[in-house]
């Protein structure tokens, strides 16, 4: 098996001087998610099976639907405005200061690197490791799940700060959106729909995996408890199952409306509110009453899984794109604010 | 030299893997000039990283689920992190920036 390891492990790093040697912007992305399924295998290798879980459905899925779609929205943006300055010439010095910048950034950091796995392999293994002391609480956690354990009980002060960090990205997403498209929504809406009628198979598709991913993120969300699986993952899914029904022209966290807000917070909100709670009593933060962890921690993750697939969903959706569908606005020669209302009635 | 072939093993060999990830992809960060590929080396440098500390943390004694667990809490802020900049590069691309 050493071989496979060698080979997966070269595949890794080939796969990613792909990615930053390609000057095709398309090429690189489709790399990237390449890249992203190599390390999906590379946790399996490593007996990290939630790891490889969330790196196929976030690292490679998510990450990669929301780059192409990025890739998409700049190549509709090419088309709508005529390209200029991109003549632009690079400048030469100002490059060759960034390569002897990037030599000396790699040097240094290889040989720190180099050097610190070196002094790591000389060092003798030590006696007290983390691994005993989970082993040894594992009985009081409320679950079986070594992951689950450390992420909603031992350490679960970091998933509550970094379900904070998600609400903080989904909220600066919707404060960056465009205005414009609240007002005119309507009309653009219209127009997207009459350019881009989804293909019947991607409908029925749709139809066939929206229950069957729903129903995978739940066991995936149960199994957590128990098996690898868990909150993280099981949004993952959630997310995607809303980018393909996106994807089949069916609206959902289009519009921030009230419903929508309160699922982005609903994690935040029920975590805070189980942490605190034992306060009341004297208790330290983020202590579970004796004999209700396990109960607990899935009403947790059953809210940060309804949040996280939510909040990815939305950062997909609410990304910024071209006001009006770029053929429209080639077919009118005037742009400028009366385009819109010219719309219609060419329609 | 007998130092490293002793330890070798499947572990530590993927933090080696990881090492070269995380310095190729600085070196790429620094001297990339488009926006998109920029991004595209910070996650792969965020993937050594972790490949580093999975890596590291078990090569000795096996199955670790503390470094495991803040690396999956790392890949879910890493994947956020990245929605944001990449709404970030579409205003700034739709407001006349090159990506």
């Amino acid at each position: 098996m050493m071989w496979f390891d060698l080979a997966l492990g070269l595949g890794l790093i080939i796969a990613a001087i792909g990615v930053f040697r390609s000057e095709d912007l398309f090429r690189a992305v489709v790399l990237f998610v390449t890249f992203g399924i190599l390390l999906a295998l590379t946790w399996l290798r490593l007996q990290a099976p939630d790891l490889a879980l969330a790196e196929a459905a976030i690292g490679a899925g998510i990450t990669g639907v929301l780059l192409l779609d990025t890739l998409g929205v700049f190549r509709q943006h090419e088309q709508d405005i005529n390209p200029r300055s991109s003549s632009q010439l690079p400048d030469i010095s100002r490059q060759w200061a960034a390569n002897v910048l990037a030599l000396i950034a790699c040097i240094s950091a290889a040989g720190l690197l180099a050097w610190s796995l070196f002094n790591t392999l000389k060092m003798p293994a030590p006696h007290h490791n983390l691994v005993t002391v989970v082993e040894a609480n594992i009985a009081y956690s409320g679950v079986s799940h070594g992951i689950t354990a450390v992420l909603l009980n031992f350490r679960s002060y970091d998933t509550l700060l970094e379900v904070a960090v998600l609400l903080v990205a989904i909220v600066i997403g919707i404060g960056l959106r465009e205005r414009v498209t609240t007002s005119a929504n309507a009309t653009s809406d219209e127009g997207q729909s009459k350019l881009s009628e989804p293909p019947a198979l991607l409908t029925s598709l749709v139809r066939l995996l929206l229950p069957l991913l729903l129903i995978t993120a739940i066991f995936v969300l149960w199994a957590g408890s128990t098996r690898p699986g868990g909150a993280f993952q099981a949004g993952a899914l959630i997310a995607a199952a809303g980018v393909l029904a996106r994807l089949g022209q069916i609206d959902i966290a289009a519009r921030v409306t009230t419903i929508l807000r309160l699922g982005l917070t609903l994690g935040v909100f029920i975590f805070l509110i189980v942490a605190v709670s034992p306060m009341l009593t004297g208790k330290p933060f983020l202590t579970y009453p004796a004999g209700w962890e396990g109960t607990l921690i899935l009403l947790i993750e059953f809210m940060l899984t309804i949040s996280i697939g939510l909040i990815l969903l939305s950062l997909f959706i609410q990304a910024p794109r071209p006001r009006i569908p770029a053929p429209v606005r080639n077919a009118i020669p005037a742009t400028g604010p009366n385009a819109e209302t010219n719309k219609g009635g060419d329609q | 030299m007998t130092l490293w072939l002793e330890a070798f093993n499947t572990d530590f060999w993927y933090a080696i893997v990881g090492a070269v990830l995380l310095v190729l992809a600085l070196g790429a960060f620094i001297t990339s000039r488009q926006l998109i590929k920029k991004l595209l080396a910070f996650n792969i440098m965020g993937s050594g990283v972790f490949l580093i500390m999975v890596g590291l943390a078990q090569y000795q004694h096996g199955p670790d689920s503390v470094p495991q667990a803040l690396v999956l809490t790392g890949i879910v802020v890493a994947v956020a992190a990245t929605a944001l900049a990449l709404v970030l590069i579409r205003k700034f691309v739709l407001k006349g920036g090159q990506p």
